[in-house]
């Protein structure tokens, strides 16, 4: 079985549908058969890191928002992300562009590390309040998850694999994506946003009766 | 598949692009708007309607 989900490194329910869907792997019977596949979405393509500016403040600017109304956004959600055992900490989260670090994926997921890396970046994000859009930022986490520093340096400072993130996206926006995460089961299924474990197990467990029924 | 969804929980599969997107009901689910960047609550009804 194979899962592809369309996500960006700041996207907060995606880091949390995440942490569900691994919830129902680790009680689904079949889970060293499933495949998981990142696919490059730019969720806040405009959004830039304001230096000396807290999250709130930053996301406030850019969408034009009540700096009120974005303070409660993002402590719905992370509340939400609170209930599900994911720890976001917006007060030190920096909101930066993640396009260089998607480039940085793609070279990742070509050498066998897309998978580490987007979850390294999620926590890099979220929990520890890096700036993804820092090329040192981007490079030493590249190299936790087992990449060369030098070769992740060199895409980011020539712009490497800038069509292969744009690809993905367009083949979001092609399928009719309209929210991530998006998941996509055997490219037959979709499950749109972060839905509680129990809703991915009934999936899991049904596509897999179903593929299996077949033979 | 559709079927045994229909049957199971009352939720429904539609067709997306050549997908069948899973409905789970009352159950929305969360995610992040990609064309305004906003995150909370799945609207069921805008994704049914853009269709």
């Amino acid at each position: 079985m194979k899962i592809t989900i369309w996500s960006d490194f700041v996207c907060p329910f995606c880091f949390i549908g995440e942490a569900h869907l691994n919830g129902a792997l680790e009680k689904f019977d079949h889970a060293d058969d499933v495949e998981i596949e990142y696919k490059s979405f730019q969720l806040m393509p405009d959004g830039d890191y304001m230096p000396g500016k807290g999250y709130a403040e930053t996301f406030s600017a850019m969408k034009g928002l009540p700096l009120t109304q974005a303070e409660a956004m993002l402590k719905n959600v992370t509340e939400s992300a609170s209930r599900s055992g994911v720890e976001i900490n917006y007060d030190i989260a920096k909101l930066a562009n993640t396009f260089d670090a998607h480039r940085v994926f793609q070279y990742a997921k070509e050498q066998g590390k897309g998978n580490e890396f987007f979850q390294r970046a999620y926590v890099a994000h979220f929990t520890e309040g890096e700036i993804l859009s820092d090329t040192d930022t981007i490079v030493r986490l590249a190299e936790e998850v087992g990449l060369t520093g030098a070769e992740v340096r060199s895409i980011v400072e020539n712009k490497v694999n800038a069509e292969k993130v744009e690809q993905d996206i367009s083949q979001a926006r092609a399928v009719g994506v309209q929210g991530v995460p998006f998941f996509v089961i055997d490219n037959k299924y979709a499950v749109s946003g972060a839905q509680p474990i129990e809703a991915f197990s009934q999936v899991l467990n049904q596509v897999w009766e179903e593929e299996h029924a077949k033979k | 598949m559709e079927k045994e969804i229909k049957n199971e929980s009352a939720n429904t599969l539609q067709n997306l692009s050549g997908l069948k997107l899973v409905d789970f009901g009352d159950s929305t689910g969360f995610a992040c708007d990609v064309e305004t960047g906003f995150c909370g609550p799945i609207d069921q009804k805008k994704e049914e309607d853009d269709k």
